[in-house]
């Protein structure tokens, strides 16, 4: 019986040796030798000192060692912490210290990166993926530290000898927090299971399929492409991040891979229909256009149905703290009917889930009614790292069938339509940009941390192509000679870079409401959109 | 100033913000340095600059990869 994430492996080298299990850049690694290399790891993280339960880091931009690295993590028992690559210093110390991260796998492409790092990150201890030959005595780094090349690893029939269970923690996922700090999202190996069987059985994935994998791996949206894809013995396909900014290097790269199944944000679709150019590509072999994380401009989305009449499309809907807990497959548009401009429901809530809609008491809301969805699922996460405060608020609590039963707060406005949940809008300040959470609360913090800075508020614009840009408005404390662009270059020391404020304004009032805080509605109804002209052109922008 | 240090002084300093001095051969598109939004005001501004129209199909690792790869392809088309 497969109770455990790592066990997906095991199955699928068995069954499909010398089947592909990841490609990435042309390369490939089957079954048989993400298995071995993947035992091979492990070894070697145990041998260091790596037990049951520990975190290790994943450093990595996107390349094939992320999948030993995940399974690898996974046989010796610890749980995976992917950290952005491209996150300010300070933002991936704070996780590596916060959740105790002690062992870190990288590679070349960020290792220069290693030794400022270090000596943010006091307790870290070994890393895979720095060679000997990289000096870290001339950066002032004195400590020992245990280290291996990835091509110094040991290739192993074998897998440590650690004993999980279902319960362990199998990955923690670090996204915006509202008191300013980044909170880690625990996963089980339970939970990922029980997300990846769901998923691979919602859309009939099979080992012929080759998946499209274009979320980072900090991005919840990757572990369709790393664990249902390897449930079923199919190829997922790592898009290297470069293609994943022009849409016509993608487009190819989508037709010369053959792939049949797309996960990815709206944004990363839009793009592939606007400058794709698809009327060049034959991407016939497309059957699934999985969406999520924001919603999806009805005109876009069915252009792209248009341009891609065999693919089905769905809307993926559920936070990363649930995984997954509702779908909608868009109905094709029949010939002679109009063109729907509606935004597409997020769907039915998935079979092995139980909804709640609640108003502000949490008191069901009448059938129709707008209120908060709080989900009960298996996929649903442990809780978030040492938060124990938001851990008592973010799960609700009630008795059904006589037993305690838990859901999670989403947050999450819904109405329920002729028996579809459609999302309405959020209860707090959480934003999403190109998919990406952003807590608005956390953009005010990291500027407000200026000691220049008297007050900040944090806003969004609507882009004309369906997304939303962070944008904000500073008080200072004195007339200063604090620039724009200074004050930008710290925020981007401390925020990830799809949450910096495209536009900043310094100014000397804020508009008010009738109790004296910020009317941040105003400054956003103010605000211009910054994308309004195709493509944007500098003078747009505020930013000096 | 060549069409390198053209691009070098654009990308460096209003699509970094000035935040790192980019040369010749560093990629573009790695990680960190040009994002997808960055792109596409790359390219606006190559079109004002040069006084060319970039087309969709042209907008390619091949030709974005590296300032040197695009100065290689403005040359090209200025055949």
């Amino acid at each position: 019986m497969m109770y455990l994430l790592s066990q997906i492996l095991d199955r699928s080298a068995a069954r499909y040796p010398d089947h592909e299990a990841f490609r990435c850049e042309g390369v490939g690694l089957t079954y048989a030798e993400l298995l071995q290399r993947a035992n091979g790891l492990a070894q070697w993280l145990v041998g260091s000192g790596v037990k049951r339960g520990d975190r290790v880091g994943i450093y990595l931009n996107k390349c094939l060692e992320s999948a030993i690295a995940v399974y690898g993590i996974w046989k010796a028992g610890a749980a995976y912490v992917p950290l952005d690559p491209n996150a300010p210093i300070e933002r991936t110390a704070y996780a590596i210290n916060h959740c105790g991260i002690r062992c870190l796998i990288t590679q070349k492409g960020r290792r220069s990166r290693i030794p400022d790092l270090l000596k943010a990150s006091p307790k870290l201890s070994s890393i895979v993926g720095l060679p000997d030959s990289f000096e870290l005595n001339k950066s002032g780094i004195n400590k020992p530290l245990s280290r291996c090349d990835w091509g110094e690893l040991p290739v192993s029939d074998v897998a440590p000898d650690v004993r999980i269970m279902e319960q362990d923690l199998a990955y923690i996922m670090y996204t915006s927090g509202s008191t300013g700090t980044p909170k880690g999202i625990m996963h089980t190996h339970r939970s990922g299971l029980n997300y990846a069987r769901m998923a691979a059985y919602t859309y009939g994935l099979t080992h012929e399929d080759r998946l499209g994998n274009h979320s980072p791996l900090h991005f919840d949206m990757s572990t369709l492409d790393y664990f249902s894809g390897p449930l079923v013995g199919a190829t997922t396909v790592i898009i290297p991040a470069a293609y994943t900014k022009l849409p016509a290097s993608l487009s190819q790269l989508v037709q010369d891979e053959e792939m049949t199944i797309w996960y990815s944000v709206p944004f990363a679709l839009i793009q592939l229909l606007l400058r794709g150019v698809l009327g060049e590509r034959d991407l016939s072999q497309l059957r699934w256009i999985l969406f999520g994380g924001e919603p999806y401009p009805a005109k876009y989305m069915y252009g792209l149905m248009e341009k891609l009449p065999q693919a089905r499309f769905s809307n993926v809907y559920g936070p990363a703290e649930i995984n997954q807990c509702s779908y909608y497959h868009v109905p094709p548009v029949a010939e002679g009917e109009s063109v729907p401009d509606a935004i597409a429901p997020i769907g039915h809530i998935w079979a092995n889930a139980e909804e709640l809609v609640v108003d502000s008491a949490d008191q069901p809301v009448a059938a129709g009614e707008v209120g908060e969805l709080l989900v009960r699922t298996p996929t649903m996460m442990q809780g978030y790292w040492q938060q124990p405060e938001l851990n008592k608020t973010c799960f609700y609590r009630t008795t059904i069938a006589n037993q305690t039963a838990v859901f999670y707060r989403t947050g999450d406005l819904v109405q329920e339509i002729d028996g579809q949940y459609h999302f309405v809008g959020r209860k707090d300040r959480q934003v999403k940009t190109r998919g990406y959470r952003i807590e608005l609360d956390e953009v005010e913090a990291a500027l407000v941390a200026h000691t220049q800075v008297e007050e900040a508020a944090a806003y969004t614009v609507p882009t004309h192509e369906g997304s939303h840009q962070v944008a904000a408005a500073v008080i200072l404390k004195s007339d200063d000679s604090l620039s724009q662009a200074d004050l930008l270059r710290f925020a981007a020391e401390k925020l990830p870079a799809y949450a910096v404020p495209q536009q900043l304004e310094i100014v000397t009032s804020f508009p008010r409401t009738g109790t004296g805080k910020i009317d941040r509605r105003a400054l956003q109804a103010a605000a211009t959109d910054l994308s309004s002209s195709d493509p944007p052109k500098r003078n747009n922008l505020a930013i000096s | 100033m060549d069409n390198q240090e053209t691009l070098k002084k654009f990308i460096s300093e209003t699509l970094l913000n000035g935040r790192q001095q980019v040369e010749a051969d560093d990629d573009l598109l790695g990680e960190e340095i040009i994002d997808s939004m960055g792109v596409m005001r790359l390219v606006a501004f190559v079109e004002e600059t040069f006084a060319c129209k970039v087309p969709q199909s042209d907008i390619t690792i091949t030709n974005f990869r590296t300032i040197k790869a695009l100065d290689a392809y403005l040359a090209a088309r200025s055949l």
